[in-house]
């Protein structure tokens, strides 16, 4: 069972956070973790806490900024955004990953000399 | 930004981590509420998000490490951790803090005198363009600068493309008359360009006007803030008055401000203005003017000397004076004497420092030695390897932040005893004192002496073999490394030795100094200048008839047994080097004349300053205006110049081939004297009466020997002149030995400073080499143990502790004598007959350095010598 969960690898994390954030608007720690594992269709090995280290640097770099609030349940807490500047970040990371996978992908196909 | 966010969250800890607690618990009962929606039971949905989100506790110290500053907050906690073990052995803290405040202090005073006098812009505006320029030119075969001459100024001032203005002046002394009493001042003649191109604002009046400098307009002064408070009270209403300058009638126009110097770093208190006649326009050959100038904004210094070079060459071409121009920044060459001495002192200092650095060093070593098991207890328990040189380190830290505050106390009060004993060989005028600049210095030297003397046992002692340490008894022997110890002595011994040479060669040069045979006999005699109003002395009859006069009413005073007058005493000027010819050689070529001092005197003056003469007569009062021109000469122009044959009765003559004077004839030789710690000590001489001088001579120097006390005689002295003139002004009266001894002031306050720094590192020295010493033996006294128990001899135990000793001390003098052939060419104009290398300061300050750190030795080594080998195997 382990073995087909993925890690989630360095530096994605940020990432994924940030694309949640984007695409779900305000949400709370917990929401996040657990959007990151839906979307992922439970694939992916993230340890939950892992997130609030990664929301606070996410916070530093002032690509998310966060508040308090009230949650469906009527209790307090907290929520974060996404910034204008996280937003370009995104944009940038987004493109990175594009090019970085088919340049991957462009590897792994077998090339006509080299298929024989 | 990142860094800022941090410590600002830093101080709000408690209520971030408060949050980040209530963030958490809402995440897990979100999920455990989640999860039991999935059917779980209440403990087990619980032990499930508990799982699913990790470890709570590494969660919140991953966020820590992001959220705040970790690294500076466990700087707190081991400086704190480091404080309180401080605390604990205060005989440690003082004495490594007080020896590090030795060093500190010392560099912070000296950086306090650097920084205000060397390293601060001048206070003018814009300092940093503005130029000294001088005339370039081939003296005896080496390049020169010299003063200009009027019409290369004004030919420079027309055509250069490279200055914003060039403004000339000339230093000089007045006569003020104020209330019936003559004084003389410092002061200088200014063109009013100069005060427009410093662009200096008078809170009082006004600067010169332009045409201020023409014939009519030029009788207007303007006074230093000091003069002004001193002898005018501060007078509100001053601008307009008029007063006697030089016996002519100025009008006050401004008042300068209190921190305006001109030019910089003299104490000038009087400025008048500076015009050209139509002689001095012509006379392209006579170079008496000093200049500055404002280089235009993106004019580099070479641009614009290359241009000069340009009009000076064009300028020699046709008339084949001037070789080229010398244009260099005017805060360089004012602080370049005063940066010289700080330097050297600096220097200095900064080897007290390492040294003290050293010191702590080895101490904290030691230190450490006795924390081995601690730290390997703490290293076994997952500390990393910088945690423990961080912990060192803050010890460190902490000492030396001691040190620093004790250094800055310290450098308060050694900075008031530098100015005063190195007054009148540092510029006065310009404040000193421990400002920002010094705390900012005192606080990085602090941080550097920590790390200096923390770091390398930090390293050392980090480096920790768990298992033996933690097996061995607290304190036992290091199996490996002697290297750092021996290292720290070696560099003891090295910057010691350097400090000892450098001091050597001073004092042995000052010895020197006060043996030299001067020549004349200085006892007794009070020296004093006069300086006579021009505008009351047209000619030369006139100032001689007053000389004449004045010589006779002091020679009659009660108490005076004879006067004389000369143009400059010996030992405190030495310029008025002229080339002259002797009648009936062959000219010398260009560049190699006979040179020698020409100095003018009354007949009195041999006898009153006791020069002896050796051949024919003196002077006398045969020799007039209307008889043919005499000179005297010294003996070593004789021996120079006639070595085989009588000079008395040839004729020499000042100058040579078409600039010659006329033929003097020699009527007598005297005896050499001693003309001050210079390049050339015993110059040659030829000395004139001031009967033939053929102009008026408004200023000379008066010896006058005394039956008793000198300066008894200068009240009587100063009656006498006021009798003759009441504008005359006698000043600088002080006694011929004073003379002397001030001479040689530069000389002797280095010696002194230089002999305090270097006995100060002897003592730092002994204690630092007894101290590596005594770690060394104690931590090889089970080895000796063994060593005495299978049968070596006392003597042997004692001979091959001494012998390591000897090998590192021999290493350190070798390290040190190249350190102080490095070091001692910035004492060269301070060391006078000896050289910088001289093998006998270097040989003796070694001999003496090796035995004093053998006997430092020598006192452990023979301790364990003595120790029972019973007990010293038992010192596991």
């Amino acid at each position: 069972m382990p073995d087909s969960k993925t890690e989630v690898p360095q530096g994605t994390l940020d990432l994924l956070v940030l694309k949640t954030l984007e695409s779900m608007g305000a949400m709370h720690g917990w929401g996040i973790a657990r959007r990151i594992e839906q979307v992922s269709e439970n694939l992916l090995h993230l340890n939950q806490g892992t997130i609030y280290p990664a929301l606070v640097r996410l916070e530093q770099q002032g690509w998310i900024k966060s508040q308090w609030g009230v949650s469906d349940n009527k209790r307090r807490a907290r929520f974060y955004l996404i910034t204008a500047k996280g937003k370009r970040q995104l944009d940038t990371e987004e493109k990175r990953w594009d090019r970085v996978a088919a340049i991957v992908a462009r590897f792994r196909q077998p090339s006509l000399e080299e298929g024989r | 930004m990142t860094l800022l966010n941090r410590l600002m969250a830093s101080l709000r800890r408690p209520t971030l981590e408060s949050e980040l607690d209530e963030e958490l618990r809402f995440h897990l009962d979100m999920e455990t509420a989640e999860n039991l929606r999935r059917g779980m039971s209440a403990e087990e949905a619980r032990r499930a998000a508990r799982r699913s989100f990790g470890g709570v506790e590494v969660t919140k110290d991953a966020w820590r490490d992001r959220r705040f500053l970790p690294e500076l907050e466990a700087w707190g906690r081991d400086l704190r951790h480091a404080a309180r073990s401080l605390a604990r052995t205060p005989a440690f803290t003082a004495f490594a803090a007080v020896t590090l405040a030795l060093g500190i202090g010392a560099n912070t005073a000296i950086f306090s005198a650097l920084h205000a006098l060397v390293l601060r812009p001048l206070p003018y505006a814009e300092p940093a363009r503005l130029a000294t320029v001088w005339e370039r030119s081939v003296f005896q075969g080496q390049p020169t600068s010299m003063a200009l001459s009027a019409p290369n100024l004004l030919d420079w001032r027309e055509q250069n493309q490279v200055f914003d203005g060039i403004g000339a002046f000339s230093l000089t002394g007045v006569n003020l008359t104020e209330r019936s009493e003559t004084l003389r001042l410092p002061a200088a003649f200014v063109e009013p360009e100069t005060f427009r191109i410093l662009g200096v604002k008078p809170p009082l009046g006004r600067v010169f006007l332009a045409d201020e400098n023409q014939a009519g307009h030029n009788r207007v002064a303007i006074l230093s803030r000091g003069l002004w408070q001193r002898q005018f009270g501060a007078d509100p209403n001053i601008v307009g008055r008029t007063i006697g300058v030089n016996g002519v009638s100025h009008v006050v126009v401004g008042v300068m401000p209190a921190d305006f110097q001109f030019p910089p770093r003299t104490e000038t208190q009087l400025w008048t203005p500076l015009g050209f006649d139509e002689h001095a326009r012509a006379a392209r050959g006579s170079h008496w003017l000093a200049a500055i100038a404002r280089l235009k904004p993106g004019i580099t210094w070479a641009a614009a000397q290359s241009n000069l070079d340009g009009i000076a060459l064009r300028i020699a071409r046709q008339n084949g004076r001037t070789d080229g121009a010398s244009v260099q920044p005017l805060h360089g060459e004012t602080v370049r004497r005063t940066a010289e001495m700080l330097t050297v002192l600096s220097v200095a200092v900064g080897f007290i420092l390492l040294l003290a650095c050293a010191n702590v060093s080895n101490l904290i070593l030691a230190r450490a030695a006795g924390q081995r098991r601690e730290l390997a207890l703490r290293t076994a328990l997952g500390a990393g390897r910088w945690r423990i040189v961080r912990l060192l380190l803050a010890e460190a830290l902490a000492v030396s932040v001691l040190g620093g505050g004790l250094g800055m106390l310290a450098a308060r009060l050694s900075l008031r005893a530098l100015l005063a004993s190195a007054a009148g060989q540092l510029p006065g005028g310009v404040p000193v004192a421990i400002d920002s600049a010094a705390l900012w210095f005192c606080a990085s030297v602090t941080l550097l002496a920590a790390i200096l003397a923390g770091l390398a046992p930090a390293l050392r002692t980090s480096r920790v073999d768990i298992v033996t340490a933690l097996k061995d008894a607290a304190g036992s022997a290091t199996p490996a490394g002697h290297r750092l110890p021996s290292l720290l002595m070696v560099g003891e011994i090295a910057l010691t030795l350097a400090l000892v040479i450098g001091a050597t060669l001073l004092v042995k040069s000052l010895r020197l100094l006060s043996q030299a045979d001067l020549g004349f006999r200085p006892e007794r005699v009070l020296t004093m200048k006069i300086a006579l109003p021009r505008a009351h002395y047209e000619t030369a009859g006139q100032t001689a008839a007053f000389y004449d006069r004045l010589i006779a009413d002091l020679a009659a005073l009660p108490g005076v047994n004879r006067a004389g007058a000369i143009s400059a005493l010996p030992v405190e000027s030495a310029d008025n080097r002229f080339v002259f010819t002797i009648a009936g050689r062959e000219p010398a070529s260009p560049g190699s004349e006979p040179g020698a001092l020409a100095r003018i005197v009354s007949p009195e003056y041999f006898e009153s300053f006791g020069i002896p003469l050796l051949r024919g007569r003196w002077f006398d009062a045969t020799d007039t205006r209307h008889t043919s021109p005499v000179a005297v000469i010294n003996r070593r122009l004789a021996m120079l110049y006639f070595p085989n044959q009588d000079p008395v009765g040839q004729h020499i003559a000042l100058g040579v081939r078409e600039g010659r004077d006329a033929w003097m004839t020699v009527i007598g030789v005297v005896g050499n004297h001693w003309n001050g710690a210079s390049s050339d000590p015993v110059p040659t001489m030829i000395y004139t009466p001031l009967a033939q001088f053929p102009w008026p001579l408004s200023t000379m120097s008066l010896v006058a020997r005394a039956s008793g006390e000198p300066e008894s005689i200068s009240a009587a002295a100063r009656r006498v002149v006021r009798q003759i003139d009441r504008d005359a002004a006698l000043f600088d009266i002080k006694p011929m030995e004073r003379v002397v001894s001030e001479s040689t002031t530069g000389t002797r306050i280095l010696s002194r400073l230089l002999a305090l720094f270097a006995s100060l590192a002897m003592i730092l020295a002994v204690v630092g080499v007894y101290g590596v010493m005594s770690c060394q033996v104690s931590r090889r006294t089970h080895e000796l143990g063994i060593r005495m128990a299978l049968g070596a001899r006392r003597g042997q135990v004692l001979g091959g502790v001494l012998g390591r000793a000897l090998v590192d001390s021999l290493l350190g003098i070798l390290a040190g004598m190249f350190c102080a052939m490095a070091t001692s060419g910035g004492l060269r104009n301070y060391i006078v007959g000896v050289p910088a290398t001289d093998p006998w300061t270097y040989t003796v300050s070694a001999a003496a350095i090796l035995s004093v750190a053998l006997a430092a030795c020598f006192v452990p080594a023979w301790r364990a010598s003595r120790a029972d080998p019973l007990v010293a195997l038992r010192s596991e």
